[in-house]
């Protein structure tokens, strides 16, 4: 199939989405609202989230219901771009699914460590099951670590996790995460292999930069909290970047502390997620999301060709509507104040 | 050639027969269960007879949805486990259906089986992982086979460690990308597509640090098993013989394991239909309403499969009482499914029809219109005789071989249909010297086969409507079946228009003049824009609107127009039958001419045989799917609407088996 078949009906879904998505004024109108019950009422009757909304009585809203039901309806609007797609394009489009479904199975890994996968909220972990014939119940079931790696059996997961099956109740969480973290990497990375020359570079270029600034969050992390040798540090970024050579990132994780590193990230192209000096570590990450929202989407949205770029666009877009409503519901829930909430938010209000 | 008339049946019994009498219903075959429940609510339970038993009807007021005991789930898994174990074909026997069981004794039986199979089962699964484990590791040593140390040495090393393990392809990069910061020495032994197996030698003191290297990277440990001790190529050859023996116990397992088959496998076989059985009598038991002491179940039976029933439901005697009653008796609710009967002829184009949709019960089953019509569209075609002797075979070997009857059933009909029209247009193959007179060429006529195609759509245009007549006299409808545009006026209309058309283009005059037929021809058009409230008005009906009039004025006067259009483009729609009777013959022309080109014969046949492929691969399909396209669109649009239920009954379905085929067919 040549890419004009593939992407004429679906770009023209792609648009049709976005134009229910959520404008600049309902952001400020949510933030603007004084409990939850508030917010809901707000998304069922002004926005897209009515569909989902209609099944729940908004005045008994807590707060995590509403962000599941919200979670259900990102799932909904992926979904709704799925039925596009067939063949290899298919198994990558499918692929978006899987970072969704390992952040919700760390949550399940480290309430088996905490010994309290029987209180997790079930309704939470929406995405299990999703991307991989597994059953949310079973996983929740795991007893321990290996428990938890058999069940997997039968996922793309299983191979990575195998060296993992003989570990009982003392698993090294931070590893067993970290394996399932650059495992989506190396998966995601093999689903889009098969699709076509001018996609894959698309996808590529968009990944690529993420799992930069993914380093160099990463490498910051490290050597400020977790102390590890930079050997061990080394071994824990991810292949695959775009601007950054694997040798300059040994370079960064070589560095002494957290000054040096700084000081040569600021010189390179993403030296903006340290803000001169004025970085808080908690924004680190809004200044990462903000980076790819705005730079990232525009030049997606700016490729008017038929290929793959505004389905990226619209799947990015989709994800960061998702995380800014939760975090609007949040900073709701917890009483901030609205300029406080505002700098939360991936976009700039 | 029509659907097959209803009945309902209502069984009323006592509690303890429920599984019996659930039992001959799925054994008889032809019972379509509804929720007794339903039926019960809409007040439409059995009347009582007289002489028959007052007791049972006492009590039905306290009914409720009968919850029976149902198989343990495991033991259809268990079941399931042990054919693929046994490699027992998973087939329903006819003759286990007809026997009666136990089903504890079965469940007991089969736990028992399991329990020792899968004992042995475990067992030869812990082996051939042992035995995989072992292969994974012989093929490690070869490759340091040439090494003359013994591997006690290097393990006891005092100032180095000595460590065999395995790293992922990526994680074996990103070491190898960081090398030199590893204070280790990695010598690589081989890879696998996953894996990379490498030895490692560290200084003691910087063992911890290495270790943690190797953790971040998932590293796994390739230990040596049953304290091996030696050089590798003497560790090789040990390994070797642990394998052989390991081998020759899982040998004997299975040997164990076959005995075990030839002990039980004609029973787990028999268990797989029991449980089928079984499955399918809870979902018959599902539809069950109950009381403390009787049952009460509901069904469509086939006027034809009545006393079929009643034979098989007869042993139970006065204890149970079955009473039939007509469809007409029915509350209008509970819809009757429709189970299509026709002859052996024009059956395959039942699935043609299905497709589209089921008949509704009081609707005309227009199978046998299909077939007829299909069958000389396609031949008229694709008229050729060799090509269409080859569709024949093809449907034949279908049909017969391949279990597609309806595909096959259908295509072979077609094939003939297009032997017929091969004679009558002089074709075979695409040739037309073979045969010498034919009645038509197309070619030489083409107006006159152009035109034979619109003249056969208005025949069944007209059938159509005739369909659409007799559907609404069945259905009451004076609306549609009058006034309607589909209807008489409908009719009328078109066919006064047709023949003052004709007479106009043959003659030059009309022998009525032109005024009256415009006159008339627009009254008509004022009744079936004014169908629903004239209707309403000749039946009594109120109110005479559906809907705001204005609406249904601005919708009718549109349909009325909409009408003009459709008759005409249905009718020229059917140009298209001659214009691929022409189409077939000019593809041909094609590739013969090409043919004449060719240098030597061989090359000639050869594009001869390859065109007569390609003309029955795409033409055929071609030709397949514009039947359909004026079946559906130009005919079913006119009478059918398909709405209805499709009867399934209550029955194990009989798969089939290469083994014992004929006497599993399903005899209907």
């Amino acid at each position: 199939m040549d890419n004009t078949t593939r992407y004429a009906s679906v770009n023209t879904k792609v648009r049709a989405l976005e134009g229910r998505m959520l404008e600049t004024q309902d952001y400020l109108n949510l933030l603007s609202k004084k409990s939850v019950p508030e917010i809901a009422a707000y998304l069922k009757q002004k926005t897209h989230y009515m569909d989902i909304l209609s099944k729940a009585d908004e005045n008994q809203m807590h707060r995590l219901q509403l962000e599941n039901l919200i979670k259900e309806s990102h799932i909904d609007g992926l979904n709704k771009i799925a039925y596009y797609f067939n063949g290899v394009y298919k198994d990558f489009y499918m692929s978006l699914y899987m970072k969704y479904e390992i952040e919700d199975l760390k949550a399940v890994l480290r309430a088996i460590k905490i010994k309290k996968a029987d209180e997790l909220d079930y309704g939470s972990l929406v995405h299990i099951g999703i991307y991989s014939p597994i059953d949310k119940g079973t996983m929740l079931s795991s007893k321990n670590c290996r428990d938890f790696v058999n069940n997997l059996k039968g996922t793309v997961y299983y191979d990575y996790l195998q060296g993992f099956s003989n570990v009982m109740d003392d698993m090294d969480l931070f590893r067993i995460q970290m394996t399932l973290d650059l495992a989506y990497f190396d998966l995601f990375y093999r689903s889009m292999q098969k699709m076509n020359k001018s996609d894959r570079k698309i996808v590529e270029h968009v990944q690529g930069v993420n799992v930069d600034l993914l380093n160099l969050q990463w490498i910051y992390r490290g050597l400020k909290f977790y102390n590890l040798s930079p050997e061990e540090l080394f071994n824990y970024t991810i292949g695959y970047g775009e601007a950054l050579s694997r040798e300059y990132i040994k370079e960064l994780c070589y560095s002494k502390d957290i000054e040096e590193y700084q000081k040569k990230v600021l010189k390179g192209r993403y030296g903006f997620v340290f803000d001169h000096g004025r970085t808080k570590d908690i924004l680190m990450e809004r200044r990462i999301l903000r980076y790819q929202h705005y730079k990232l989407i525009t030049t997606l949205k700016k490729n008017l060709g038929m290929n793959i770029s505004q389905v990226i666009a619209y799947e990015l877009l989709l994800e960061d509507e998702v995380r800014d409503i939760v975090s609007i519901i949040e900073s709701v829930r917890y009483g901030m104040a609205v300029d406080a909430a505002k700098k939360f938010l991936i976009r700039e209000l | 050639m029509s659907v097959e008339k209803m009945e309902m049946m209502n069984v009323i019994g006592h509690i303890g027969d429920l599984d019996k009498v659930s039992t001959e219903i799925i054994r008889s075959g032809c019972v379509q269960i509804v929720n007794a429940l339903n039926e019960i609510n809409q007040n439409d339970f059995t009347v009582l007879m007289p002489g028959q038993n007052v007791n049972m009807l006492t009590d039905l007021c306290f009914i409720k949805p009968y919850k029976g005991l149902s198989l343990p789930s495991e033991i259809n898994e268990k079941i399931v486990e042990l054919t693929s174990i046994f490699d027992i074909p998973r087939v329903i026997r006819s003759k286990y259906i007809e026997e009666d069981y136990k089903l504890e004794d079965m469940v007991s039986k089969v736990e028992q089986i399991y329990d020792e199979v899968t004992k042995h089962n475990k067992d030869l699964k812990t082996l051939k992982d042992e035995v995989d484990k072992i292969k994974f590791l012989i093929e490690d040593f070869k490759c340091i086979k040439g090494l003359q140390i013994d591997m006690q040495e290097l393990r006891n090393m005092k100032y180095f460690e000595f460590k065999v393990g395995k790293l992922t392809k990526e994680n074996f990069d990103k070491l190898n990308e960081n090398i030199e910061n590893v204070s280790s020495i990695i010598y690589e032994l081989r890879s696998t597509p996953v894996y990379h197996v490498f030895m490692s030698l560290t200084p003691k003191p910087l063992v911890a640090e290495v270790d943690r290297i190797f953790k971040s990277l998932n590293y796994e440990e390739v230990d040596i098993p049953y304290d091996l001790k030696g050089k590798p190529i003497e560790i090789i050859d040990k390994l070797t013989e642990i394998e052989q023996e390991k081998e020759k116990q899982m040998q004997d397992i299975n040997d164990v394991i076959l005995q075990l088959r030839a002990k039980y496998a004609p029973f787990i076989d028999e268990s797989y239909t029991r449980m089928k059985m079984h499955e399918k009598l809870r979902a018959v038991n599902s539809e069950v309403v109950c009381s403390n002491d009787f049952f009460y179940m509901a069904g469509w039976v086939p006027e034809t499969c009545k006393q079929k029933v009643k034979k098989k439901l007869s042993c139970f005697g006065d204890g149970l009482m079955v009473v039939f009653k007509p469809q007409s008796d029915v509350k209008t609710s509970i819809v009757p499914p429709t189970k299509l009967n026709n002859n052996w002829f024009v059956r395959p184009f039942e699935s043609i029809v299905r497709m589209y949709g089921i008949p509704l019960y009081n609707e005309t089953d227009p199978t046998w219109f299909v077939a007829l019509s299909y069958m000389f569209m396609f031949g008229y075609m694709f008229g050729d005789l060799g090509q269409g002797f080859v569709f024949l075979i093809v449907g034949i070997f279908l049909s017969a071989k391949l279990h597609h009857p309806n595909l096959g059933g259908v295509l072979s009909r077609i094939g003939a249909s297009s032997m017929v029209f091969g004679i009558l247009f002089g074709s075979v193959f695409g040739n037309e010297e073979i045969l010498k007179h034919p009645l038509v060429r197309p070619m030489d006529n083409i107006n006159a086969v152009l035109l034979g195609g619109v003249v056969v759509g208005v025949l069944f245009i007209t059938v159509g409507f005739v369909f659409n007549l007799v559907n609404s006299v069945k259905r009451r409808d004076l609306e549609e079946g009058a006034f309607g545009k589909n209807g008489l006026a409908g009719l009328a209309f078109y066919w006064l228009l047709l023949l003052s058309a004709c007479s106009m283009f043959l003659n030059g005059a009309m022998p009525v003049p032109l005024p009256v037929i415009v006159i008339i021809l627009s009254l008509l058009l004022v009744l079936m824009v004014v169908k629903q409230p004239l209707a309403n008005l000749i039946k009594g009906g109120r109110p005479l609107y559906e809907e705001a009039p204005g609406d249904y004025y601005i919708e009718s006067g549109f349909g009325a127009i909409e009408t003009l259009i459709s008759m005409l483009s249905n009718t020229v729609s059917f140009i298209r039958v001659g214009a691929f009777a022409l189409n077939h013959v000019g593809l041909f022309v094609a590739f013969a001419t090409i043919a004449g080109m060719m240098k030597n014969n061989a090359a000639s046949v050869a594009v001869i045989v390859i065109g007569n492929i390609v003309i029955i691969a795409l033409e055929g399909l071609v030709v397949f799917i514009q039947g359909l396209r004026l079946e559906y669109y130009e005919l079913f649009s006119k009478y059918y609407t398909g709405g209805g239920i499709e009867y399934n009954p209550a029955k194990a379905a009989i798969s089939y088996d290469a083994l014992d085929f004929t006497k599993n067919r399903r005899a209907d």
